[in-house]
């Protein structure tokens, strides 16, 4: 890890208590061998100031060992052996000591400092390893090109690279997906080995996947010096980083596929829906005014009354389905917040309930309605279309039975339902309903245009409400489709009264 | 005739039915592909107009039935223009087809043609195909048109003959390459450049054809009503 200033303090420190751990030894062994030769035990004296020598070779490496060695060799000729206070080297018996002290240093000291290296070797060795498993398990996270140049960014500083640039090959050229910045290969140079390091020119390393190179990535050091602990494994660093974007390019891919085909299904459905429901009033128009021009064509007058009348019912249905396309559009607009109003649920229902009842003269539609007002902030007109639409399902599929509409209003919530007495929904449907185009398997034979209930939703949900949907609702049959809404508190309404 | 209306929209069989048993023909309908082949065993049919677009099949696959088991010609009606649809139609033996919306002469033109050709059918061999125009001779291998009589080779006369067997209705591509070099799917640019020679002969203007018109991505249709005389 790169030490700050912080660690910097804290290594001084440790230094200086090794020096005072070393100077302690020395002078407990001094008067160790002190107490021992006073007492007459020459070679116990002089193992006593060896294993001081040992244990500062091995606390502090070869200098320390050799210095305190040197020391014991004075201090031991100097004070300790005969004559005392004079140095000299005059017999054998005095010579082994200084001899042993000093080889035990260099021996003891050389291999605690290889020792040493060894374990420094195998530590960074696992630095290297855990900072690469680091790096791995990061990019996994990045979904996008930008967020593995950001991780990059992020955890490359502590190896000694300043900065990392991700370019992906785009033909001839490179391109930058974080910036947008194009350069050509190799940015005027040939890609470099990091054995080239140590000056300061970008490193470009090639970033090869499955697919050849895919890209190349751009490794700024940091200035040579002590803040930096030498020159991570580039190498596998970008081999990680090109399985990170290979990654990312091929997720790319199969989002994009995913949302062409979703896509090219809506169009479909908007084909064969647009083609199917404007097409089918027009050609009962363009049938029934030619069989009644045609002179070749004898019809009795009651037939010729049905083929007007069915004229005109067709030119209703296109001006319902032109309008429900309109309704498509404003939902995808969205609804603005001004258009929203403080309104009575009760009341828009009673509007739709008018509109359903014009439309099915012979379905009975039981309105229950509860005392007061139910008060929700919405736009009146997609509220009350949502309603409509909801009944004249209801009025189509509810098999001519009565349908019931029902306002509540009870913690704090408004809902309103509907509920017919057909043949309900079957479970796969159910989940559908409420899709644009969606005609239920068994309905599809019958004039909507699957829009209906999809508008609903829209318009329910673009005024901060939801809609849902259970069959069987009673017994065994027919359907409940419930809107609810957040009920406005008494103060609220206020509020949004006078705005 | 005995016709059946398949269609998935109550209003155009409404329609339709009052106008064609106007003009005498029996009328059975049908909303969906079951209904319809249920119809197929009850009694002999005619022909069939049938909507592709059924809300429990696709109407295509109904077509071999309604050839094989009531030996029926049909007509396919549909609101989605596709050319691979219409083309996968005529190949599983459809006899023609008409887009939504149609005019009712159009409709009624298309139903003659197919009860011409039923009634045709039912005697021998055509020797000889004729109209007002145009002449065709079938044994000899004479066309004369206005009184003019037109030379055709022999791979021309061999595409133009595919087109008056069928007059009156369309005959794809398909059919004309067999007719003309026995292979389905020789180059369409020799088919395109024998139809050009065709017309170079027997059309007014054969930058405008009227006789032989092309049925965008589909075929070509001969509009001249040849009649088989003996």
């Amino acid at each position: 890890m790169l030490p700050d200033q912080h660690d910097e303090g804290r290594r001084l420190n440790k230094t200086n208590h090794a020096w005072a751990l070393d100077v302690a030894i020395f002078l407990i062994a001094t008067a160790g061998t002190y107490v021992a030769q006073w007492a007459d035990r020459p070679i116990t004296a002089v193992l006593v100031y060896l294993s001081g020598v040992i244990l500062i070779a091995v606390h502090s490496g070869l200098f320390a060992a050799l210095g305190s060695a040197i020391a014991a060799s004075l201090v031991y000729n100097f004070f300790l052996s005969e004559p005392v206070f004079e140095f000299g080297v005059t017999t054998a018996d005095e010579a082994v000591p200084l001899i042993a002290f000093n080889v035990t240093a260099l021996i003891t000291g050389l291999l605690v400092g290889r020792l040493r290296d060894s374990v420094d070797r195998a530590s960074q060795a696992q630095f290297k390893t855990a900072f690469l498993l680091t790096v791995s398990d990061r990019l996994q996270r990045a979904l996008k090109v930008e967020e593995v140049e950001a991780v990059m960014r992020d955890l490359l500083p502590r190896q000694g690279v300043r900065s990392v640039k991700i370019f992906l090959s785009q033909g001839d050229l490179f391109l930058r997906p974080s910036t947008g910045e194009i350069v050509t290969y190799p940015i005027g140079q040939e890609p470099m080995t990091p054995a080239s390091a140590g000056t300061l020119d970008p490193i470009v390393l090639e970033l090869t996947g499955a697919r050849g190179v895919i890209g190349i990535a751009q490794f700024h050091l940091a200035e040579a010096g002590s803040d930096r602990p030498g020159i991570p494994d580039l190498n596998s660093i970008s081999a990680l980083i090109a399985l990170a974007i290979e990654r990312c390019v091929l997720l790319d891919e199969v989002a994009e596929a995913r949302a062409q085909a979703r896509s090219e299904a809506l169009k479909d459905s908007l084909l064969s829906s647009v083609s199917h429901d404007l097409r089918t009033p027009i050609t009962v128009i363009e049938a029934a005014a030619g069989a009644l021009s045609s002179p070749a064509i004898r019809l009795p007058e009651e037939e010729r009354a049905a083929l007007l009348a069915s004229i005109i019912e067709q030119c209703h249905r296109l001006d319902r389905y032109t309008s429900e396309l309109l309704d498509v559009g404003r939902i995808e607009a969205g609804v603005s917040p001004k258009a929203m109003q403080v309104v009575d649920l009760g009341e828009l229902a009673n509007l739709a309930l008018r509109q359903a009842r014009t439309l099915y003269p012979d379905v009975v539609f039981e309105r229950r309605l509860g005392d007061g007002p139910v008060v929700i902030s919405a736009n009146p007109a997609m509220v009350e279309q949502a309603i409509f639409n909801v009944l004249d399902n209801a009025g189509k599929y509810g098999a001519g039975a009565p349908v019931s509409i029902e306002v509540e209003a009870s913690d704090g919530v408004a809902q309103l339902s509907v509920t017919d007495q057909g043949d309900g929904i079957d479970g796969p449907d159910l989940k559908r309903v409420f899709e644009r185009f969606y005609k239920g398997s068994a309905r599809r034979a019958s004039e909507g245009s699957g829009l209906g209930l999809f508008i609903a939703k829209g318009f329910v949900e673009g005024c901060g409400g939801s809609i849902s949907v259970e069959s069987p609702a009673s017994e065994g049959r027919g359907a409940r489709v419930s809107l609810r809404f957040p009920l406005l508190q008494r103060d609220e309404r206020n509020n949004e009264a006078r705005p | 005739m005995k016709i059946l209306i398949v269609d998935d929209e109550p209003s155009i069989i409404r329609t339709l039915r009052p106008v064609l048993s106007a003009l005498g023909h029996d009328v059975l309908e049908a909303v969906d592909a079951k209904t319809a082949l249920a119809a197929v065993g009850v009694s002999e049919l005619d022909l069939v107009l049938l909507d592709l677009g059924l809300p429990d099949a696709d109407g295509s696959d109904l077509i071999s039935t309604f050839k094989k088991k009531a030996e029926a010609s049909v007509i396919v009606v549909s609101a989605r223009h596709m050319e691979t649809d219409k083309v996968r139609a005529l190949d599983q033996g459809a006899d023609d087809y008409i887009d939504k919306p149609f005019g009712m002469e159009e409709l009624l033109a298309r139903i003659r043609v197919v009860e011409r050709r039923r009634n045709e059918a039912r005697g021998k061999e055509p020797k000889v195909l004729q109209s007002d125009l145009l002449r065709v001779d079938l044994k000899t291998r004479e066309v004369v048109l206005m009184g003019e009589p037109i030379h055709f080779s022999p791979k021309e006369f061999a595409i133009f003959e595919t087109l008056a067997r069928n007059a009156g209705q369309v005959v794809t591509q398909r059919r004309l390459m067999i007719a003309g070099w026995d292979d389905p799917v020789v180059d369409g640019q020799y088919l395109r450049s024998y139809i050009a020679m065709l017309r170079d002969k027997l059309e007014v203007d054969p930058s405008d054809p009227e006789l032989i018109v092309t049925e965008s991505g589909v075929g070509y249709r001969l509009t001249e009503p040849l009649v088989q005389v003996d």
